[in-house]
Parts: structure tokens; C-alpha cells; sequence
């Protein structure tokens, strides 16, 4: 498995998890929104995703992501920077 | 469950409705944002017709939003008349909207269902001062509370015309001992203007609303 296919799957795993949605059913084009359904569910996906990830993501950048591939980009970019 | 109908709270004035669910050919998002555009109309209207005497069509009156989803209108009325801001929330089959009525003041409101938050989740956007806040106004246990702290911040964010962008933290919730209500601040304002939040428990509903003074 790459690496860029390894983030999805954590990405899709934790959104999964914490909005208790099925992960199969979850698509690089669904909007964090739209999944999260309202805004503390929202809120908590994106505090979960900071203590995942640490350092490599901050809460002032994932907010402005609007969908799960978005945010799947935005930690392979940051990935590679801290490499 | 909330009342329905026009409830008149100090600066704002509230109506709550039950979603309609008439509209079943167009999407879930779709369908809230026509139910809250009708709901505004109505509470122009009423506004307008209170306070100056004029009836209103409901074709007079345009609902926008702006990039962040704030909701907005437009007049087509031959006179210039005074403008108030507006805010909009849904939960479940509630709507709520609510209107500032005085020019000038901007307001936010949010509407929440009562449900267990985790202890990490909370710590995340209330501190242990802020809940002793919360709990200084409202008899209501922990739980409770911690949607209403939620609901509060939630409510200047979109007073603010900012939504999640600011994170929560950096909205400060507090009791002032003086006006005894509650009021919340930009953490990091040099200047604090005055923020009155309102927060209403209605069984396992929260309703609250906060009011930005000029």
C-alpha cells in the first residue's frame, strides 16, 4: 500500500469512527459537513484529526477543507514537508 | 421540545417552527435551507409589520447567504427602511430563527439537542471557569451545561459572521456579577464590546442566542 492510500484509509477510518458512519460508504468527494451533520460532530472530527496526526496538522488549516480528499491532500502535503 | 412561535426575549425576537417536510424531491440540505428562508420571511414580516406598520409581500423579501452561510436579506420596498440582522439554525425537525430589532446590533443563534459530550471533547472548547459560568445562571447538570457552552460560542461565531474559523476556545464565555448575564468575548479583543448571550433549556432541546452591540 502507497502512502498516499495508507492517509486515505486513516482518514476514513477516523471520520468513520467518530461520526460512527460506515467507512465503505465514505467518499473522497463527501464534504466534512455534510458527513459531520452538525457542528460539535464537526468539531470533534477535527480535534480528533489534531491528535492523530500532532503536530502535522492544525485546526486553523483543516477547517477551511471542505472534503475528505481534501483533507487526505493536505496530510500527504504536510507529510512530505516534515520528511 | 420548543414552544412554537414568536417569543419576544429582550433585543431579539424568536420564532420556532416545525420543519415542514414538504419539499421531498430536493436534497436533506436543500430542503433545511427552504424551510429556514420561509421561516425568516415570516419573521420579517412580522417585524416590519410590528415595528413601522408595513405589511410586507413575501415576494418583497430576498434571503441570501453569504460565503460562509450567513443568511442576509434584501427589500424590494419603494421606501429605505431600517435593516436587522437575522440568524438561522436547524436541528432534527426544529428550526429556529431569530431577528435583532434594533439597526445596528448583530446576532447569532443556535439551536442543539441535549447529548452526552466526552470529558476530552468538552476540555476542548470549555474550561473549568467558564463552565462554573455557565453554572452561575442556569440549574442544570453537567451535561446540559456543556451544550450550552457549546451552543453559546457557537451562537457569537455565527454573530460574528465567522463560523468554526475561530476555534471555540478563543471565544471566552464569563459571568458579569453586575448586569448578571452572561456575556462572551474574542479572547484575544483588545476592546470588549458588549456580548449578551441568552440561553433557553427546553427538555432536551437548547436553544441560545448571543447580541454583539455596536
Amino acid at each position: 500500500m502507497n502512502s498516499s492510500e495508507s492517509i486515505k484509509n486513516e482518514v476514513v477510518g477516523l471520520i468513520a469512527k467518530t461520526l460512527h458512519k460506515n467507512a465503505a460508504s465514505i467518499l473522497l468527494s463527501d464534504t466534512l459537513s455534510a458527513l459531520a451533520e452538525d457542528s460539535l460532530k464537526l468539531f470533534e472530527l477535527l480535534i480528533v484529526f489534531e491528535k492523530y496526526y500532532g503536530e502535522e496538522v492544525s485546526y486553523d488549516d483543516v477547517i477551511k477543507l471542505e472534503t475528505v480528499g481534501d483533507v487526505v491532500s493536505y496530510i500527504e502535503r504536510r507529510q512530505s514537508l516534515q520528511r | 421540545m420548543p414552544q412554537y412561535g414568536f417569543h419576544k426575549h429582550g433585543l431579539v425576537w424568536f420564532l420556532v417552527q416545525e420543519r415542514t417536510h414538504t419539499l421531498e424531491p430536493l436534497t436533506y440540505h436543500a430542503k433545511r435551507r427552504k424551510d429556514g428562508d420561509r421561516l425568516l420571511v415570516s419573521l420579517i414580516r412580522y417585524t416590519y409589520r410590528e415595528l413601522h406598520s408595513i405589511r410586507l409581500s413575501t415576494s418583497a423579501i430576498e434571503v441570501h447567504r453569504s460565503s460562509l452561510g450567513r443568511p442576509y436579506y434584501e427589500l424590494n420596498y419603494p421606501r429605505l427602511l431600517p435593516h436587522y440582522d437575522i440568524s438561522l439554525s436547524y436541528r432534527n425537525d426544529i428550526v429556529v430563527g431569530a431577528i435583532a430589532v434594533n439597526p445596528g446590533i448583530r446576532l447569532g443563534i443556535d439551536i442543539e439537542v441535549v447529548r452526552p459530550i466526552s470529558h476530552e471533547l468538552r476540555s476542548a472548547f470549555l474550561s473549568f471557569e467558564e463552565y462554573a459560568s455557565l453554572g452561575y445562571l442556569m440549574q442544570a447538570g453537567e451535561t446540559v451545561l456543556a451544550v450550552c457552552g457549546w451552543s453559546i460560542k457557537e451562537s457569537y461565531l455565527k454573530a460574528m459572521g465567522v463560523g468554526l474559523r475561530v476555534h471555540p476556545r478563543h471565544v471566552v464565555i464569563s459571568y458579569n456579577s453586575n448586569s448578571q448575564a452572561l456575556v462572551v468575548l474574542r479572547a484575544d479583543a483588545q476592546i470588549s464590546p458588549a456580548h449578551v448571550a441568552y440561553a433557553r433549556i427546553f427538555g432536551h432541546t437548547v436553544i441560545s442566542a448571543v447580541v454583539v452591540m455596536p
